[in-house]
């Protein structure tokens, strides 16, 4: 049973039909209407403009994405060494010395090689 | 060549690639920056700047939809930035309520001749509000999906269907009103 209280709401067919076709007819008239002249070339004078501009840069592209995590990076390969390998001043000893032992260097590496790796693969795969 | 080759070119350093796509939507774009700007000269200033900063931003094009519509993006907002700067105030975005829908009957079509219809459509194009004109001609001039054209401006699908029934019902009224001698059958 039909809702005799939407019959605004329910479009016939032959609207249907009349607004498609309408639509069809509307939309050649307005590209013939509005297009541009063909004499209108300006690919001389943007090219002109885009040689001057900085050209695209996808590692830029990538730092400004990723930026905060770079941050955090850094900031992590500062402070781990400094927490695991900084000598904790002993308060009798005048002196003390920050060295980075020998036994460090494949943390070093993991890191390094971790964070590239990731930065990599993430620009390849954006 | 596709669009997607071409970009893979200028990102690999060929800078002179880009104009294949500046020479295949140069065109389109200046229809539609002349619909939000309605001034010639600024229209293809837009279009310039539009180019330029697809250029510079183009590594930042990451293929999820088509260029068309990434790069008619940046010509929407461009557009829109320009024209409130030139105002000075921002664009009044006036709703009117009218679920009633609108369009011109193909009998219209058939009634008045093409150059008329011509000339009505460019002088009611110019004088409709950008808000209703960009939207009017991102569906009819540029023949984009309504996705799409949710995608380029950022409108919700429901305001974009307004926009474009209410598009209709001024460029109606106004064939009508020019063209008095139309036979409008009675329903």
């Amino acid at each position: 049973m039909s809702n005799s209280n939407e019959p605004t709401k329910r479009l016939s067919n032959e609207i249907l039909d009349s607004i498609g076709e309408g639509d069809a007819r509307l939309g050649q008239i307005y590209r013939h209407a509005m297009a541009v002249h063909p004499s209108l070339d300006h690919t001389a004078l943007i090219m002109k403009a885009v040689a001057e501009s900085q050209p695209p840069n996808r590692f830029l592209m990538w730092v400004l994405a990723y930026g905060s995590y770079i941050g955090v990076g850094i900031f992590l390969i500062c402070i781990v060494p400094l927490l695991l390998f900084l000598p904790v001043p002993n308060i009798h000893v005048d002196s003390f010395s920050i060295a980075t032992p020998k036994e460090s260097i494949p943390l070093w590496t993991v890191v390094t090689v971790t964070i590239l790796g990731l930065g990599i693969w993430r620009m390849e795969t954006t | 060549m596709t669009d997607a080759e071409i970009i893979n070119r200028v990102l690999s350093g060929n800078k002179q690639a880009f104009s294949l796509l500046v020479a295949a939507y140069q065109t389109k774009a200046l229809t539609l920056a002349r619909s939000i700007v309605h001034d010639e000269h600024l229209a293809e200033d837009l279009v310039q700047d539009s180019f330029v900063k697809a250029f510079t931003s183009l590594a930042s094009f990451k293929g999820g939809s088509a260029f068309s519509t990434w790069f008619y993006r940046i010509v929407y907002t461009t557009g829109l930035n320009a024209l409130q700067k030139s105002r000075r105030t921002p664009i009044s975005v006036e709703l009117i309520e009218d679920d009633t829908p609108h369009w011109i009957e193909p009998y219209i079509f058939d009634q008045i001749d093409d150059h008329i219809l011509n000339e009505i459509i460019r002088e009611e194009m110019t004088n409709m509000s950008p808000t209703y004109s960009a939207v009017m001609d991102l569906f009819y001039g540029q023949e984009c999906s309504y996705d799409q054209i949710v995608a380029i401006t950022g409108m919700p699908l429901g305001t974009i269907k307004t926009r474009l029934n209410r598009g209709r019902a001024l460029l109606r009224n106004a064939i009508v009103r020019r063209c008095p001698e139309l036979e409008i059958p009675h329903v």
